[in-house]
C-alpha cells in the first residue's frame, strides 16, 4: 500500500518476527512504566528516527499515541510526522 | 462526510454490505478521530455501502480480558454480539488491530461469527481492485528527495504475537 503511494519505504532493524512493540501492548500507555532505564516507546521512536524517515506509518491508534509521544520526547515532532495508513491514502485520493 | 448508522439504514429497509467498527480510540481520542474521518472519506470516495453502529457500539471487551477481567469481557462481548446479530451483520472492517483481534478470534466462541478485516487489508484490496485512484499530489510524490520521501512501517506487533503469547499468558486456565 505504501509502495502504491510511491514512498521510499524502509523497515526498522527490529521488524517482522523480531519486531519491538511500541509499548501500548504491555499497557505502558495506561500505567506507570516498570523499573528500567528507558520507556519502551522512546526506545522504539529512537529506532524509527535513526532510519532518517520523515513519516512514521502506523496502523493502530495505540501505536500512533506511543510513537507520537516518543517522537515528541526527542523533540523531533516538527520534522517527523506519525500518520495512519488511512490518512496517507486519504491525502492522495482523487 | 456521510456516515450513516445501522439503525438509520435498517429503518429505511436497507442493509449495508459492511460495518465500520470505529472503536474507542477512533471515537474519543482526538488524534485517532482524524484517522476515522480519513477512513470515512475513503469509504465515501470509493462508494462503499457501509454503516457505523454509532451510540450502539460499545467496547469490545479486549482491555478487560487482557487485564484478566473475564466476567466484564463476556458481559461487554455478549452485549455487542446481541446488537450485531440483531442487525444480521456479516462483514466488519475496523481501523484498530485490538478490535480486529477480539471480533475475529474471540467472539465466535460466544456466538458472534463475522467476516472481520483490518482497514490495512481493506485498503489494499481497494487498491488491488483499482477502486482507489491516487493523485500525483500525495505527501510522498511532491517531495522527490530520497531522504525526505522516506517512510517507515511500524506494524502492530499485536498481529504477530498477541495470539501466541498474551493469549496463553492472560487467559483463565479453564479457557486455555
Amino acid at each position: 500500500m505504501l509502495q502504491a503511494l510511491d514512498a521510499d519505504l524502509v523497515e526498522m532493524k527490529r521488524c517482522r518476527t523480531t519486531g519491538l512493540c511500541c509499548g501500548a501492548g504491555g499497557a505502558q500507555m495506561f500505567k506507570e512504566p516498570e523499573k528500567g532505564n528507558k520507556d519502551i516507546n522512546v526506545e522504539r521512536a529512537e529506532e524509527a528516527l535513526s532510519t532518517g524517515a520523515k513519516t512514521i506509518a502506523v496502523a493502530c491508534p495505540f501505536c500512533m499515541t506511543m510513537m507520537t509521544d516518543g517522537v515528541k520526547s526527542k523533540e523531533k515532532e516538527a520534522e517527523v510526522t506519525v500518520k495512519d495508513l488511512a490518512e496517507l491514502i486519504a491525502e492522495s485520493i482523487k | 462526510m456521510n456516515a450513516p448508522t445501522l439503525a438509520e439504514l435498517t429503518a429505511q429497509g436497507k442493509s449495508p454490505e459492511i460495518l465500520f467498527w470505529v472503536g474507542c480510540a477512533g471515537s474519543f481520542d482526538d488524534r485517532a478521530k482524524r484517522v476515522t474521518k480519513a477512513f470515512v472519506k475513503i469509504l465515501n470516495a470509493v462508494g462503499t455501502n457501509f454503516a457505523v453502529l454509532g451510540t450502539e457500539e460499545s467496547c469490545t471487551g479486549d482491555p478487560a480480558r487482557r487485564a484478566g477481567n473475564e466476567f466484564l469481557f463476556q458481559m461487554q462481548a455478549m452485549t455487542n454480539i446481541q446488537v450485531l446479530n440483531g442487525y444480521q451483520v456479516k462483514k466488519i472492517v475496523t481501523a484498530c488491530p485490538h478490535c480486529f483481534n477480539t471480533l475475529k478470534n474471540e467472539y465466535p466462541e460466544l456466538g458472534g461469527t463475522y467476516e472481520v478485516i483490518h482497514h490495512s487489508t481493506f485498503l489494499q484490496q481497494l487498491i488491488n481492485e483499482g477502486k482507489i485512484k491516487l493523485t500525483e499530489e500525495g505527501s510522498f510524490k511532491e517531495r522527490k528527495s530520497p531522504i525526505t520521501t522516506r517512510a517507515i512501517w511500524v506494524g502492530p506487533i499485536i498481529f504477530m504475537k498477541l495470539r501466541v503469547k498474551c493469549y496463553r499468558l492472560w487467559m483463565p486456565t479453564s479457557l486455555k
